[in-house]
């Protein structure tokens, strides 16, 4: 285990001058060449140059490094663990072999633990993945809180030119009755003379229809409605209030139930708003008998929706009519061991809800004292207070796995692996590895030691080490792309320098003629398997590649491994095909 | 799991048999009243394929008839509540068969159906005419009535109003029946041939008898996307697939299927149908026997 003290950690001596990303990363395998310089027979200097070269190796070679690293076969994880640092790094960097057990693909568990325990965030990728994700996740919340706010903004708006409608169907209603009381007194006098002052422009009061905006404003139930639609909107929001004893009773916290009663009582016997605009309306002479009294009905809802806005104020857990809530914190995704299960969440019914989103947050992030670790609004990220945690010495707890596809290549490709076994430690010969390798490619693993079990071309490992020999000899980068839904994604240099670009399903294909005589298992892919993989390799834009994989029939591969040397030639009787496959929408596409 | 919304459409249903056309191996319904009666009562929109008489040149907007999925089909008819019809073997023998007062009778639907045309039309012309009626100015109104008579004389054809006349008693519009269930009023012979569903037809049972509304989940690499509600007014809130009940689930598939959903806001839903001791059982219409489960992407 590497034991490393916080002193001497590489991730606090960050004067050190970086070292480029392309020389850290030059070499495609973890083997390194002294080639001798190229002699050039027209010019003598070169070959003093190349005596020169090969002299200084024999004389002095270059320094021994662990060249063949040990990895040790694990049965449980199907993969081949490796503890030494040093082989670590170097299959990492040296052809991006592998994966770290802690970390999301390069080895970075201890860096990123130290980091955390001094309190600041290491140039890890998943701490700049996280970075990026809260940055996302603010920047969501913000969004949304703008257009809270306008929303806000808006009703407030249409709340006070309702108030101004209000005001002026008030002055309509007096002029009206000013005009009808000038009439009355006209008709009071019996017989007008001719010449007298009856007002000339005035037509007398006959039942019209109405059809001003100010006559149908003067109609009794508009304005019984007006005056209900002020009353909800100073309230500015509109909740169904549980008027009912059932209703009631089915509330979450029942316990307020006779609190709410009560308080529905004393605003059923005060009603403090309506009485101005019932006083209002009952000030209107009698006379105006034509429509303009409100009748009892109008009084009735005019308590109604009193009883519904004093409720309102109380304030106990409403159902709303949207159930989106906007939590005025962003909250992180990453818990630590000594977060409470949920922090705050309070079941949303605290009595303020009502009142406006700035108080609301202004007070959360007053009072809320222990905060987890939360980024909130651009804040910069308080240091996690764990100075307490003895930081001194560290033992890395993560180790490294190769998926058998890459410990066999590393084996038989190039050479620099030895995969041990488990108990026994003794080192494994390629060809026991592969019988290995192909026996825990289905599951449950198949019994090697059975004589009827020999190796069959179409095991999925072979078809699988197929591939990823084709494409590893080609220069790309496989790694296994299990988190996309496909077998391998193509990385170009690897993944510290870009995307990967390409997401690999092997498609075993059986098209030989001798197949149809022997009893193989069926590839069943379906569409909708096709078409939802697609659809996830777009979403992160990458393209789908069906790797087909002719495999050869039992007797020719039996022919390559018994007689013609191994699984090397047995292997060069697949025949692989690639066919890039994107979706064509004609909408979309033009 | 899943929240189990009960309509209680077993209630409400009104008694109405819909007749189902198997035509080259498809399921239609021509008749509006059933396509209506199956969306609101049996939580079935399946997909519209008539083009629109009006407009044929475009696919945007469709028409009846509407084509039902194998599951919908069976479905209903286990329901009881649909019957199939061979439509080709059935229309031969049903005209062969007409004699003359039917004949009689569906010429005169036929002219009662033009009639209801003509109406509209009349009907819709008088409203217009109602409605520009205000925007002559007064001052011509009289004026426009006698022009007409002496235009009338000036193409000298004296019988004017009675070729009016003639032209609405003859020229009635020409109607193209959309349905041919008046020619042939009685469901003759329903067809006992046996509907082949896909091996889905259990989990799309369960769904439908909970009261979700199903369509077809092939864009998101599914079996079904699962609306909880006519797909007018929701979206799909499951991606549902369906498994044998021993069938082993490959983990690319899971991962796949539980990133798509997650990424396009639905969750992953699997159902399976428990095996029971008969052999030959017909699956249950309510499926009762189908287990699902639920799966969730959870950022760890």
């Amino acid at each position: 285990m590497l034991q490393c003290t916080l002193g001497e950690c590489p991730i606090l001596t960050t004067t050190t001058p970086r070292v480029p990303l392309h020389q850290i990363y030059a070499l495609p395998v973890p083997i390194r060449t002294f080639p001798l310089p190229t002699f050039y027979p027209n010019n003598p200097i070169s070959l003093l140059h190349l005596a020169y070269a090969w002299l200084r190796q024999v004389v002095s070679p270059p320094a021994a490094e662990p060249s063949v690293h040990t990895g040790a076969w694990d049965p449980d994880t199907r993969s081949v663990h490796i503890n030494d640092p040093k082989s670590i790094r170097a299959l990492w960097e040296q052809g991006f072999f592998g994966k770290g057990s802690l970390s999301r693909s390069e080895p970075n568990w201890l860096k990123r633990e130290l980091g955390r325990r001094a309190g600041q965030a290491g140039h890890v990728s998943e701490a700049r993945t996280e970075s990026r994700r809260e940055e996302r996740r603010n920047a969501k919340w913000k969004r949304a809180k703008a257009e809270l706010e306008a929303i806000e903004q808006q009703r407030l708006e249409e709340a006070s030119l309702e108030e101004a409608r209000l005001e002026e169907a008030k002055l309509v209603e007096a002029r009206l009755a000013e005009l009808q009381a000038a009439e009355a007194r006209v008709r009071a006098t019996p017989h007008p003379a001719p010449g007298e002052a009856t007002p000339p422009r005035t037509p007398p009061m006959e039942p019209r229809p109405p059809v001003g905006p100010a006559e149908l404003l003067a109609l009794p139930n508009s304005l019984a409605s007006l005056a209900m639609k002020h009353i909800l909107v100073s309230v500015e929001r509109t909740y169904k209030p549980p008027v009912g004893p059932a209703e009631l009773l089915a509330l979450p916290n029942s316990s307020a139930s006779p609190l709410v009663a009560a308080a529905s009582e004393a605003s059923a016997s005060t009603t403090p708003v309506p009485v101005e605009h019932l006083d209002g309306v009952k000030a209107v002479p009698s006379s105006l008998a034509n429509g303009i009294v409100s009748p009892p009905a109008s009084v009735a809802s005019a308590n109604g929706s009193a009883r519904s806005t004093s409720e309102t104020r109380e304030g106990q857990p409403l159902k709303r009519r949207k159930s989106v809530r906007f939590s005025p914190q962003v909250e992180s995704t990453t818990f630590q061991h000594h977060d409470p299960p949920s922090p705050r969440h309070s079941a949303g019914g605290s009595p303020s809800r009502t009142t406006s989103v700035l108080v609301d947050e202004a007070r959360d992030t007053a009072v809320v004292a222990p905060s987890p670790p939360i980024i909130f609004q651009g804040e910069a990220p308080t240091p996690v207070p764990e100075a307490a945690v003895p930081v001194g010495e560290l033992a890395n707890k993560e180790h490294f796995q190769l998926a058998p596809e890459e410990a066999f290549f590393l084996v038989f490709a190039v050479g620099t692996l030895s995969v041990v076994d488990p108990v026994m430690l003794a080192p494994i010969p390629t060809d026991k590895l592969l019988d290995l390798f192909c026996a825990h490619s289905y599951y449950p693993p198949r019994e090697i030691s059975s004589p009827s079990r020999s190796l069959q071309p179409q095991d999925p490992f072979l078809v699988n080490y197929a591939v990823y020999h084709h494409f590893r000899s080609l220069g790309w980068v496989p790694r296994h792309g299990i988190k996309f839904g496909v077998d391998w994604i193509l990385y170009q240099r690897g993944p510290v320098f870009d995307h990967s670009e390409f997401g690999i399903m092997v498609m075993p294909s059986f098209s030989d003629k001798r197949w149809e005589l022997v009893e193989h298992e069926k590839p069943k892919k379906s569409w909708s398997w096709l078409m939802g993989a697609n659809r996830v390799l777009a979403h992160v834009l990458k393209s789908m590649v069906l790797v087909y994989v002719d495999i050869p029939p039992p007797s020719v591969f039996e022919e390559a491994m018994r007689h013609n040397g191994g699984i090397a030639e047995a292997l060069k009787k697949y025949t692989i095909r690639e066919v890039m496959v994107r979706r064509f929408s004609a909408n979309r596409n033009r | 799991m899943m929240t189990q919304i009960f309509l209680n459409m077993a209630s409400a249903v009104p008694d109405r048999q819909v007749r189902v056309s198997r035509i080259g191996g498809r399921y239609l319904v021509f008749d509006i009243e059933d396509v209506v009666h199956i969306r609101r009562h049996h939580g079935m929109c399946a997909v519209f394929v008539g083009t629109m008489p009006q407009n044929p040149t475009q696919s945007i907007l469709l028409s009846v008839p509407i084509e039902l999925y194998a599951e919908e089909a069976k479905l209903l008819v286990d329901k009881k509540a649909a019957y199939i019809v061979d439509d080709a073997a059935d229309h031969l023998s049903q005209l062969k068969t007409m004699d003359s007062s039917a004949r009689k009778a569906y010429f005169q639907s036929l002219k009662s159906q033009r009639k209801a045309a003509q109406r509209v039309f009349d009907d819709s012309k008088a409203k217009d005419r109602a409605r520009h009626a205000h925007k002559v100015p007064k001052g011509k109104a009289l004026p426009s009535s006698a022009s007409a008579e002496v235009e009338d004389s000036l193409f000298g054809s004296g019988t004017s109003a009675p070729a009016s006349v003639v032209a609405e008693t003859v020229r009635l519009p020409a109607v193209t029946p959309t349905a041919s269930n008046v020619l042939m009023p009685s469901s003759a012979m329903s067809d006992t041939a046996p509907i082949k569903v896909p091996p889905t037809y259990p989990l799309y049972a369960f769904l439908n008898a909970r009261g979700y509304y199903i369509t077809p989940g092939l864009r998101f690499g599914g079996d079904y996307s699962v609306y909880p509600g006519d797909p007018f007014r929701f979206h799909a809130h499951y991606l549902a697939t369906y498994y044998g009940w021993d069938q082993k689930i490959p983990m690319l598939d899971l991962t796949t299927s539980g990133r798509l959903g997650t990424a396009v806001k639905k969750g992953f839903l699997m159902g399976a149908e428990k095996p029971t001791e008969e052999q030959d059982a017909e699956p249950d219409p309510t499926g009762k026997n189908v287990r699902v489960f639920c799966i969730e992407w959870a950022g760890m």
